[in-house]
């Protein structure tokens, strides 16, 4: 642990902001918190600059609807002013987490596999979640509640893609059958056999990129933070996903 | 440079679940029993997108291109939606006629 904490301590995380962003200031003061610094000091960086700071060691896409989801949700941020700037990143191996929004635009860039479409349902769904997460793709899972808000969370992707998130351990967030569900058996509305509020294939909230370096989930773990959120453990999805810089190898193998 | 004037339709690609049309169908069946329709059943409804696209291309080969470049590169996902231009027309460029005076 002292080594996470001394890691954390000297990180610099950056959260992007595009018109239509409404998660940014959450997200920022969730990283201040874990990183045990001033909010101030996790920079936001607005989408149309061409560059981010430099000696950042994550970027962060948060939560909203980034040009107001036209043409699909993350359509149009996926090709912003910053996004080469983030490919560039990427392919360099720094960590980059896409929260919901940000998870869209992570697919609309290619950076992530398959697509985020409608609801199987239709409608916009906003509650608590159980989820089982797996930083390592594999069980045991460790179950987590968290919120989701979203239109566009219904993950889809061809065959033999989905096997292949699978077989290499990359779908680290799953849905649980969730708690409203659980209190009225037969009131889901989701139509959907396998439980997920929204259709997702498999279940998946969260994938990975192959490197284990680029992570989307469409629940918002910046919102399960403080005493008075229903829930903390989006500290527990943060540290874990901020932790898996300090010690690759390890968190691999966990 | 010419001036062109394309639509462009987007739609899901075939397998794809979609919830908007499913909504729009059970409304217009609903509609049709109402009005206690005899004559015609909707059977299914897929929903899509139209864009028209105002541009200036060389000639109408470059213009075909340039719209099929923008369906690729942004207006349809190659995952889960297809792209078909429907039409593409040259416009008349209009120039200012000087005015008598």
């Amino acid at each position: 642990m002292l080594g996470t904490a001394s890691v954390f301590s000297s990180l610099r995380c950056c959260v992007v902001r595009f018109a239509g962003s409404n998660r940014e200031y959450d997200l920022r003061d969730a990283l201040a918190q874990i990183l045990a610094c001033e909010a101030s000091e996790v920079c936001i960086v607005d989408s149309e600059a061409s560059e981010f700071p430099e000696g950042i060691d994550a970027i962060f896409l948060c939560g909203g609807f980034a040009w107001g989801d036209y043409l699909r949700a993350g359509a149009c941020a996926a090709r912003a002013r910053i996004i080469p700037a983030l490919r560039r990143h990427a392919s360099a191996g720094m960590l980059i987490v896409g929260i919901c929004n940000g998870f869209q635009i992570l697919t609309e860039m290619g950076l992530l596999d398959g697509a985020l479409m409608r609801n199987s349902h239709g409608r916009f769904i906003c509650r608590w979640q159980e989820l089982d997460f797996m930083l390592n793709g594999h069980s045991p899972a460790r179950r987590l509640l968290l919120p989701i808000a979203h239109s566009d969370g219904r993950y889809v992707a061809d065959a033999e893609t989905l096997e292949r998130l699978k077989r290499e351990g990359r779908i680290f967030l799953r849905y649980r059958r969730c708690i409203e569900d659980q209190n009225s058996p037969n009131s889901s509305p989701n139509g959907s056999p396998n439980g997920s509020p929204n259709g997702s294939s498999h279940d998946i909230a969260g994938i990975c990129d192959e490197h284990r370096r680029i992570f989307g989930l469409m629940p918002h773990p910046e919102n399960a933070i403080e005493d008075f959120h229903t829930s903390r453990d989006g500290l527990i999805l943060l540290r874990a996903l901020l932790g898996s810089l300090s010690n690759t190898e390890a968190s691999l193998a966990a | 440079m010419k001036s062109f004037h394309a639509r462009v339709a987007i739609t899901l690609q075939g397998g794809m679940l979609d919830p908007q049309g499913e909504a729009v169908a059970r409304t217009l069946q609903e509609m049709e029993s109402l009005a206690g329709t005899k004559v015609s059943r909707t059977q299914k409804v897929r929903v899509g997108k139209l864009i028209a696209i105002e541009l200036q291309a060389l000639d109408v080969a470059r213009a075909r291109a340039a719209v099929a470049d923008m369906c690729e590169q942004l207006l349809a996902h190659p995952v889960t939606e297809c792209s078909e231009i429907l039409t593409l027309e040259e416009r008349e460029t209009r120039l200012a006629k000087p005015t008598a005076s």
